[in-house]
């Protein structure tokens, strides 16, 4: 069996048995909030599987592996800040957040501030960043597909695409609970058993060390050498722990999560469980980046450094091993995408559909549609646009590309929900003055890098500003936000301090559940 | 109500009572959620004092944890000497970055659970005993 036989098969598999959980999932998923947050069933051991396996996207299984290739010892920085990111969240707002209530940030941002303005703000911001997140999913199919086969990178992005629009429209959000949990230890398997293997070849055949000969006397081993051309490493270093730690709990697709939590303690004791297995995981990534550095000294012709991984195993391992090792590769890359692209494509999905959608369409059809369908046509606006999106040639990596997304959220939602769950004096302007402003100066920084490319700019400080947007974006949005609040105490929301006893009392205090939402 | 039916059941008696019976009696309780809500001066401080004590533990371990994610780049800039270190064959940031800085988080954020919930559980039994 060749590699691209095996390859096909594994991610085959991998579709497949995605495709039969959902379908299984579809069963149980009977009511409107059954199929949005799981009916709020799920628990604590599952649920945080089913975090991991959503979280751990293209960019953890493929693109920090070619960070570390191509630029060495600071690239180790983004897996750290994906983890770190979690234990931000959780020390800042997982519990609150649980215990507002809400489905989704908007619904957040709705509740803590009484206004369908800022409401309708986090909306848009929700689907601008749940795209930009999706389009290196696509992107990650497209490359792991034609490493493995070689068949044209349009077609990986579009099973991706398929199989995603499948599983979300038919099961919602139960079967991806399932589907989910079920993809984090997939994942850790395929990237775990290939990694002891390829470290055990390299140490029989003598542990040869890393190439590290590189232009300009910069040291691919050596931390803030600035290897690779990177400008201004220090910054870029700081910039990017910034972005990743604070941005997770922006993420769409990483708050509705919270939800499937019974109540705020148990929020924290998952949130405890996802720091731990997103740990594990990371140990294993930067192996491939490394062993890429002993055994690939320059890739082959056309192939980004996202695919070192998945070149290694025939270059290490000729043969039988190989392929096998590349198949398993291959299918964890696949789950990877599938699993992040689903979650991303729920929650913005959900927004579309409830914010905008619904009411639409409502309006037009002068009556109720039912939900489930005005979802599951959302759900295919969700992913037709980042999908079309990836067919342009879009030249920053795949872990670049998500480190923007985080960028963003970082920029939003991070001053949003800190404010808005610690500080009673959060007035509506300056909520929204510090949306705007994140928002604007982080998506500016963004398309510019994004369709330009590293280097549009120029190099120096301009550039590394613009690539690395989250360590001024961030406290300018902060500083911004309570500014203006200070200055407009009279648009403070009434119920400000009903708001945070919700939020901070332990649900054991309760007279009784606060009314669900059933729309 | 007022007019009683002659063949139907005998209408139910209607106590008639004081607008004291909403009054607290002794060993009554309202909810303990219910006075924090209600915006009483005294839910009011019970409120802040939980809010500040959280803040205070949030704040701690976010400090904790920027020691040591931002420390370490600001120690392999201050101290370049620091990036060439080896540990048997592996660099130093390669050892601290990619895989030590893990368990150290994880503790972090599992003091953070024990804490906030020994917070929660004194404010719970503190609204309980009034």
């Amino acid at each position: 069996m060749s590699i691209a036989q095996a390859g096909v098969l594994a991610i085959a598999i991998v579709c497949g048995v995605t495709l039969l959980a959902g379908a299984l999932g579809l069963k149980l998923s009977r009511t409107t909030s059954d199929f949005y947050v799981a009916g709020r069933s799920v628990s604590a051991g599952w649920n945080a599987s089913a975090i991991g396996g959503e979280y751990l996207s293209a960019a953890s299984f493929l693109g920090i592996a070619g960070l570390v290739y191509a630029l060495g010892a600071d690239m180790l920085w983004f897996p750290v800040g994906y983890t770190v990111g979690y234990v931000v969240l959780l020390v800042l707002v997982a519990a609150p957040l649980r215990r507002s209530g809400a489905y989704t940030l908007p619904d957040f941002a709705e509740a803590r501030l009484e206004s369908r303005h800022v409401r309708a703000l986090a909306s848009l911001l929700v689907i601008g960043i749940g795209w930009l997140y999706l389009l290196p999913q696509f992107q990650g199919a497209g490359i792991a597909l034609s490493t493995v086969t070689g068949a044209p990178p349009a077609l990986g992005s579009l099973i991706v695409a398929v199989v995603v629009l499948a599983n979300v429209t038919a099961g919602g959000m139960r079967s991806i609970t399932l589907v989910q949990a079920m993809q984090y230890w997939l994942k850790l398997t395929a990237i775990s058993i290939p990694a002891f293997v390829l470290l055990a070849l390299w140490w029989q055949s003598g542990a040869a060390g890393p190439n590290v000969t590189s232009t300009g006397g910069a040291d691919w081993a050596q931390a803030l050498s600035g290897f690779g051309g990177r400008e201004h490493p220090v910054y870029a270093t700081y910039s990017t722990i910034l972005a990743l730690c604070f941005g997770t709990m922006g993420l769409p697709h990483v708050l509705v999560r919270f939800y499937t939590n019974p109540d705020g303690r148990a929020a924290r004791r998952t949130t405890l469980v996802v720091v731990a297995l997103l740990g594990l995981f990371y140990l294993f990534t930067p192996v491939y980046g490394v062993l890429g550095r002993v055994y690939l000294p320059t890739l082959p012709d056309g192939a980004r450094a996202d695919s070192v991984t998945l070149l290694l195993p025939s270059v290490i391992a000729p043969g039988l091993l190989g392929t096998v090792l590349s198949a398993i590769l291959a299918g964890g890359a696949f789950a990877a995408f599938l699993s992040t692209a689903s979650g991303l494509t729920i929650s913005v999905a959900g927004v579309i559909d409830q914010d905008f959608l619904a009411r639409t369409i409502g309006r037009r059809a002068g009556g109720d549609v039912p939900r489930i369908r005005t979802f599951r046509l959302a759900a295919v606006v969700a992913v037709v646009v980042p999908y079309a999106a990836s067919w342009l040639a879009v030249n920053t990596s795949l872990a670049d590309t998500v480190g923007l997304a985080f960028a963003v959220a970082a920029s939003t939602f991070c001053p949003l929900l800190v404010l808005g769950v610690w500080w009673r004096r959060l007035s509506v302007a300056g909520a929204t003055a510090g949306l705007v402003t994140g928002g604007v100066l982080a998506l500016t920084a963004t398309t510019i890098t994004v369709l330009g490319g590293p280097g549009s700019v120029g190099g120096g400080w301009l550039g590394a500003l613009l690539a690395q947007p989250a360590a001024w974006t961030v406290p300018t949005a902060f500083l911004v936000a309570v500014l203006v609040s200070y200055a407009t105490p009279g648009s403070v929301p009434v119920g400000t301090s009903r708001t945070m006893v919700r939020l901070h009392a332990p649900e054991d205090l309760r007279a009784a559940d606060p009314p669900t939402r059933t729309d | 109500m007022s007019t009683p039916h002659p063949t139907g059941p005998p209408p139910r008696r209607v106590r008639i009572t004081s607008p004291r019976r909403e009054a607290r009696r002794p060993g009554e309780r309202r909810p303990p959620a219910q006075e924090l809500e209600e915006q009483t001066g005294l839910g009011e401080v019970y409120l802040s004092a939980l809010l500040r004590a959280q803040l205070r533990l949030s704040l701690a371990i976010l400090l904790g944890i920027a020691v040591v994610v931002l420390g370490l780049p600001t120690l392999f800039v201050l101290v370049p000497a620091t990036r060439d270190i080896h540990v048997g064959p592996i660099p130093l940031p390669w050892l601290a970055v990619g895989v030590l800085i893990y368990p150290v988080v994880f503790l972090a954020a599992r003091i953070y659970v024990y804490q906030a919930e020994r917070i929660e559980r004194e404010f719970s039994d503190l609204m309980r005993q009034r």
